[in-house]
């Protein structure tokens, strides 16, 4: 039930081994895109104003120089989901 | 759980406004347009930049402390955080980060009413509502990986 801090690096348990130990898979740290333990920068951008398209348009702005500017992130390899 | 409570909420007003008895007052979604017409619309754009490295890490966030430009910071010298984002203006930053605690709405001291933490968590707000067509909140944040055990473990 409880979220624990991994108590292990990855390369102590090594990667998934499917089909070995089910309790090995439960407790080896995996990284996919869906669950959310992966390490990332996370950004949560939130806008308020009179008009939906208006705001549309300048989180998209804000979020186009957040990649490129801020965290440059074609020069350090960022990847995105 | 900020999903959990705005679903509730959601569920509340749906009672309230969806009822046969209570049509007078309107509709779920007319309650909303008026909602939004007295405090504005919200909008969000959440996501994440997938990086392992903790030595780039530092160097992404090192930069934006240290953003080419900008203006001072009063409570660290040299400390420059950037001033723009998406053609807005920044009104305030906040540095909920270790040894780096700061918040520009809060002077003369400038110390963040929040707790301080290890992981890198800086929270800006620019624009505004009315001569740029929207008031941002932007909250970047380093996310280390963990595991989610379930049940019984």
């Amino acid at each position: 039930m409880g979220t624990v801090v991994r108590l292990l690096p990855s390369w102590v348990l090594g990667p998934p081994r499917v089909g070995t130990s089910k309790l090995l898979n439960w407790l080896t740290p995996s990284y996919s895109s869906t669950s959310g333990t992966e390490p990332k920068i996370k950004y949560y951008l939130e806008g308020k104003g009179q008009d939906p398209h208006v705001i549309g348009k300048v989180l998209g702005k804000v979020v186009e120089e957040l990649r490129s500017s801020w965290m440059e992130a074609a020069d350090n390899g960022l990847e995105e989901p | 759980m900020r999903g959990s409570s705005a679903t509730q909420y959601l569920q509340e007003l749906y009672a309230r406004y969806a009822g046969p008895a209570l049509v007078a007052v309107g509709s779920c979604a007319d309650h909303i347009d008026y909602a939004n017409r007295s405090y504005g619309y919200f909008q969000t754009s959440n996501s994440y930049f997938i990086c392992a490295d903790p030595v780039k890490i530092d160097a992404i966030f090192d930069r934006l402390r240290h953003f080419p430009g900008d203006s001072f910071s009063p409570t660290h010298a040299g400390v420059t955080y950037p001033q723009t984002i998406g053609g807005l203006r920044v009104r305030s930053t906040r540095d909920l980060t270790t040894d780096f605690g700061y918040d520009s709405s809060n002077p003369p001291t400038f110390t963040p009413s929040l707790p301080l933490s290890g992981g890198h968590m800086i929270t800006f707000r620019a624009g505004d509502s009315i001569t740029d067509g929207a008031a941002i909140t932007l909250t970047i944040r380093w996310v280390q990986s963990f595991v989610f055990f379930p049940h019984g473990f």
